[in-house]
């Protein structure tokens, strides 16, 4: 029987994206912000959840997923913040981007020991919030339902983030007179690699 | 496994047919520390190569043959990662 051959071996060729990341932090002044999009995503206890019900709270918003190494830099951070403030009018949500879902995120969620309320995100809100094109990407949420500031990346370290929090939990609402003067002094850290 | 449980580590798939890969070669990683994992990362970095053998059912017929397969991968860095991703790979093939 004729046993074929083949002619020359094969190697695929890859070349990492790796060089094209950025990292940065795009922050808003108060009368500048725009209305962070709705959602409505479910919880791990299958509850619906829209950014609409924190309306009044300050949200840290934290896109991430369990495949992301960098956002467990973050997510300890973001435990603190939701003991220490949430008391205060301020919640975190984490929206998960697991194309797994609940079978990859809720074990996560349990090792972790995460405190905060977690959702699993899908492409619309992907789509919605600029298409998320690397994680972590962090907002924080005004009591409005304005976006004070976008992070994307590991972009601020833990007390920048707490002094942002404090700062939008102590600022008065944009319709309040002295709202020009509730400017956010998040800082920039333009990333290089 | 990269040198984290969560982490999705790079893998080359081909499709059984016409060919059958026999073996999936990946060059040796590199190991950084990278901030978010007390230990090293095994990583990949600028351009590598991955090798296969495939293998040819007596069946196979004589001439040019595509084999196509699919790449998955993850990139990240220090601070952020792309979402992983699934690309078409296909190489053109001599049976002689």
């Amino acid at each position: 029987m004729r046993v074929p051959k083949i002619a020359s071996t094969f190697t695929v060729s890859v070349l990492l994206a790796c060089a094209v990341l950025t990292i940065g932090c795009t922050k808003r002044t108060a009368k500048n912000r725009k209305a962070a999009p709705e959602f409505s995503l479910k919880d791990a206890n299958g509850q619906t959840v829209h950014l609409s019900d924190y309306k009044g709270k300050v949200v840290l918003l934290d896109f991430w997923a369990t495949w992301c190494g960098p956002c467990k830099i973050e997510i300890p951070w973001f435990m603190e913040f939701e003991t220490q403030f949430k008391d205060q009018g301020f919640a975190v949500l984490g929206v998960s981007m697991d194309e797994d879902g609940w079978a990859a995120i809720k074990p996560y969620v349990r090792d972790r020991k995460m405190n905060y309320r977690v959702l699993l995100g899908d492409d619309k809100v992907g789509t919605s919030y600029g298409g998320l094109d690397a994680l972590p990407t962090t907002l924080l949420i005004d009591r409005e339902g304005n976006i004070a500031s976008v992070h994307e990346g590991v972009a601020m370290g833990k007390e920048e983030f707490k002094n942002a929090i404090v700062q939008l939990l102590g600022s008065p609402s944009v319709s309040a007179p002295v709202a020009s003067r509730g400017a956010l002094a998040l800082l920039t850290s333009p990333g290089s690699r | 496994m990269p040198g984290d449980d969560y982490l999705i580590p790079i893998k080359l798939t081909w499709n059984k047919d016409p060919l059958e890969a026999e073996q999936v070669t990946y060059p040796k990683a590199q190991q950084e520390k990278l901030s978010f994992s007390p230990n090293p990362i095994s990583v990949y970095t600028g351009s590598f190569e991955i090798g296969t053998r495939f293998k040819a059912p007596p069946t196979a017929m004589p001439g040019m043959a595509f084999m196509n397969g699919k790449l998955r991968y993850q990139a990240c860095n220090n601070k952020e990662c792309l979402p992983p991703r699934t690309v078409d790979v296909r190489v053109t093939l001599d049976i002689q």
